[in-house]
């Protein structure tokens, strides 16, 4: 039985991949991934002759762009796309019912599907990360080339690669979340947004319900936050990953909840 | 609750205020059971609470021995074709079928060779590898079916299964679903195409406002129906002949010759002593009689009579 | 099979004249707007602004209220350019929120429950329905902005006197251009967005993804880049500009102000290219 269980995981996953990937649900993301991109690719060609020698500016460029941009929208977005449709979408289209009528547990249609979700991010915004990071120091010709395959660039790429992955599976989560709860998820969504905006300014009992919060913790070169610096109170990363895990846990535990009481109506939505 | 039977037990549904089901009651047995009922009486909401796509407010649902809130087990042995003309963007008549089967626990040797098998049956090869979303009505109907017999279930639950189909596609059908019943399935169809209900059913539930007016073998309802006297249609050579002498007997309500002269139909309160009588009234006046029968042992008639609106004729 | 009566008349009344036709739509477009309480205390709510800069504009002319306040005339300072700009923002502001959460339950539940082909063969046109459809983001949002706007300052020209209205046409000006366009572009994009992405939840992270991201891009297309042209894709600051023009003021783009018309211009071109494209009634699927 564990065995079917895992197996119906497994297909499940793989169906919201290719809808994911393979579909027009994939325009929005790559939409949104190509802005780094292409900002990488400017800065690579419109950056002074006199900067190319210095590696320390791109490390510190990386990071404001990485934490302020890529992480707080790109990457936001892309999982609230994504992980929406998962369930909201099959509503949506009036075909939640294929899913309900398959001989599954709602716990494993919940995870399975949020492992999709989560594979097919992973997939597209591991990937972005890996080329935006090298196209920053690519820019440096030789000198980047170097960086990039010594120890500090691998060591640095892998940081940001797991807070991506993280970022991924928290956000996720949550987005899977609102995708049942919500019949306009995106609303709450940018309200977290903005949640997450003002998370420097929180106390810190509430900075603790901000998973960007965690993730800044966890960057291997920390932005320069300017004035915000002293509002920051990052935490030790033990903690901040057992305060992402714990996000993901609450979320994917409340959805499963939601799924055994989903009932099939269609009603305007 | 028993192993071997489908079972509603007191079961309500509200959508907020509005009634879908009331205290029904039911037990459907083994064969073809029809489920009628005029729009918005509660049928797809029935389905829907033995499938449990919903939760019924109060009462217990039991689908051989299964609760519907454990879908795991549920639909292993159940198939449900709903109403919903939607599908899953994308998906191809093949790989919508290869889908559920896989989920099922088949291999994907099993499930392609099944599925293949299957779009044979509702004949839909050709168009296997087009995306649904691109079928024809009749195409999208046939889908539906595979999908829902797709696992061999012992129970199927089919929403107006023969809406969008070609007279063909229905003989096909109807012909498919009176052998499943006939394995011992049990194969519960909704319709208003009340004479086909009529053909297949060997039993019939009809639901009307949220509860269930009648069940049961059709014959057995007419019978349960005092208020409206029974119809009886006996055509022969002689008809005034038979009328004049069919007023003497305080049972028969009504005497009224046909327009072609041929036969005549009659109305009586109680159809046992009505053939007794008429045995002797045909043997005394020497009529020839050719034919027999009541004319309102049919779902349209106990429809009109026990819901009074019009049921579907096409 | 003969036909014994011929009873059937065509319909011989009044129709509705062509050119208004497509107000049908927005009619019921209107109606379906305000099922939602919270939306319709939130559309109250965006009077506020507009309730606010009333209040203000009496208080400056009213001494004696000023004096019972505890607050002079200097204090006050009488109303500068800047007080209508501010006002001009916090109308904007909530009149976009109403825009990018309207919109999408307009088009987006028509193409998802495949509805135009029964808007199509009634005797509208493609032109009509967006039309219908603007119209009722056009009815909705212009009271809490422009005609707010204007109320507002034909209360300060009344109180002031002396010919400061006319003196201060650009204020009049600026409200009603800055407005119309802000309400134009904004409508037309989430119309061509909901029409693309067809669900509601998704379009309405669409268009909060464009406003917010690219403003983000653009930023950073400028810093990375050290030129302006960055602000070709930030649509916040492109009306910003515009209207800061229209005001007299300097403008918060390095980019002349025809480049800020430009982005502007593109947006609504390319939306209108995308309903064009999407708004079909019939959709072939291969």
């Amino acid at each position: 039985m564990r065995g079917l269980r895992r197996r119906q995981t497994v297909i499940i996953a793989r169906t919201e991949v290719a809808r994911s990937i393979f579909s027009r649900r994939v325009l929005p993301v790559l939409l949104l991934v190509g802005m780094p991109l292409s900002l990488a690719l400017l800065r690579g060609l419109f950056m002074p002759e006199a900067r190319r020698a210095n590696i320390g500016h791109t490390t510190a460029d990386f990071a404001q762009m990485f934490f302020f941009f890529y992480l707080r929208f790109i990457v936001f977005f892309s999982c609230a796309v994504l992980f929406v449709k998962l369930f909201r979408g099959e509503i949506l289209e009036r075909s939640l019912h294929y899913s309900l009528m398959a001989p599954v547990r709602r716990r494993v249609l919940v995870v399975g599907k949020y492992l999709g979700g989560l594979a097919s991010t992973w997939i597209l915004l591991l990937g972005a990360t890996v080329v935006i990071f090298v196209l920053f120091y690519v820019a440096h010709g030789s000198l980047g080339l170097r960086y990039l395959i010594s120890g500090a660039g691998i060591a640095d790429l892998a940081g940001y690669l797991g807070v991506v992955a993280l970022a991924c599976a928290a956000y996720g989560a949550l987005f899977l979340l609102a995708g049942l709860y919500f019949k306009n998820p995106m609303v709450p969504a940018v309200l977290f947004l903005g949640w997450e905006a003002a998370t420097p300014f929180l106390p810190a009992a509430l900075k603790a319900l901000s998973i960007v919060h965690y993730l800044g913790s966890l960057l291997p070169v920390p932005p320069v936050m300017g004035p915000l610096a002293m509002l920051a109170q990052p935490v030790a990363p033990w903690v901040a990953i057992l305060g992402v895990l714990a996000s993901i846990g609450v979320s994917l535990a409340l959805a499963v909840r939601k799924a055994r009481r989903l009932e099939v109506t269609y009603s305007a939505d | 609750m028993s192993d071997e039977r489908i079972i509603f037990r007191g079961v309500s549904k509200f959508y907020g205020e509005v009634l879908g089901v009331n205290r029904v009651n039911l037990e459907f047995k083994p064969g073809l059971t029809g489920l009628v009922g005029p729009n918005g009486s509660g049928k797809s909401t029935l389905m829907h609470l033995m499938t449990g796509l919903l939760s019924p407010t109060k009462g217990e649902i039991s689908v051989l021995g299964i609760p519907p809130n454990r879908p795991e087990r549920l639909f292993r042995a159940v198939g449900y074709c709903t109403q919903y003309d939607s599908f899953p963007a994308g998906a191809t008549g093949a790989t919508f079928l290869r889908q559920t089967l896989l989920l099922h626990g088949m291999d994907r040797g099993q499930a392609d060779a099944r599925a293949w098998e299957v779009l044979e049956q509702v004949g839909l090869t050709d168009a296997a590898r087009r995306k649904i979303a691109g079928y024809s009505k009749g195409m999208r109907q046939r889908i539906k079916l595979a999908q829902a017999l797709c696992h061999r279930p012992s129970v199927m639950v089919l929403d107006e299964p023969l809406n969008g189909l070609d007279p063909m596609g229905r003989a096909e059908m109807i012909q498919l679903f009176r052998e499943m019943a006939d394995e011992g399935r049990y194969v519960i169809v909704s319709s208003h195409i009340l004479h086909e209900v009529d053909l297949i059913s060997d039993a019939v539930v009809m639901i009307h406002g949220g509860t269930v007016v009648a069940e049961g073998g059709i014959r057995e309802v007419r019978a349960e129906i005092k208020s409206q006297p029974i119809q009886v249609l006996i055509r022969c050579d002689r008809p005034h002949a038979v009328a004049g002498r069919l007023f003497d007997f305080k049972h028969v309500v009504d005497v009224r010759i046909l327009g072609d002269g041929e036969g005549l139909m009659v109305r009586t309160e109680d159809a046992r002593s009505f053939f007794a009588d008429l045995t002797g009234v045909i043997v005394e006046s020497g009529v020839a009689v050719e034919t027999v029968m009541p004319a309102d042992e049919t779902v349209h008639a106990v429809y009109d009579y026990l819901i009074g609106q019009p049921g579907g004729t096409t | 099979m003969a036909v014994y009566e011929r009873a059937w008349r065509r319909y011989t009344g009044e129709l509705t004249p062509i050119r208004t036709r497509f107000l049908v739509i927005t009619r019921y477009g209107l109606g379906e707007a305000f099922q939602s309480r919270i939306f319709t205390a939130f559309y109250a709510a965006c009077f506020l602004p507009s309730v606010a800069g009333l209040f203000l504009v009496y208080l400056s002319h009213n001494l004696g209220l000023l004096e019972q306040i505890g607050l002079t005339e200097e204090l006050m300072g009488g109303l500068t350019m800047s007080f209508f700009q501010y006002l001009f923002m916090w109308q904007a502001l909530p009149a976009f929120f109403v825009m990018v959460i309207l919109a999408p339950g307009l088009v987006a539940p028509d193409l998802a429950n495949n509805a135009l082909p029964l808007y199509f063969s009634r005797p509208i046109n493609r032109v009509d329905y967006v039309l219908g459809k603007m119209a009722v983001l056009f009815l909705l949002v212009s009271p809490p902005t422009w005609m707010m706007g204007l109320a507002i300052f034909a209360l300060q020209a009344y109180e002031e006197g002396g010919g400061w209205g006319t003196e201060h046409w650009r204020i009049a000006a600026a409200y009603l251009v800055g407005h119309l366009v802000w309400i134009l572009v904004i409508s037309l994009l989430a119309l061509a967005i909901s029409a693309w992405v067809r669900f509601k939840p998704a379009a309405v992270g669409t268009l909060f993804a464009l406003i917010f991201v690219l403003s983000g891009f653009a930023e950073a297309f400028n810093g990375i880049t050290g030129t302006p042209f960055g602000d070709l894709f930030h649509l916040t600051r492109a009306i910003a500009s515009v209207v800061l023009h229209l005001f007299g003021a300097p403008t918060r783009s390095d980019l002349p102000v025809l480049a800020n018309w430009f982005t502007l211009g593109s947006v609504a071109l390319i939306s209108i290219w995308l309903l064009n494209r999407k708004l079909r009634p019939h959709e072939v699927v291969r």
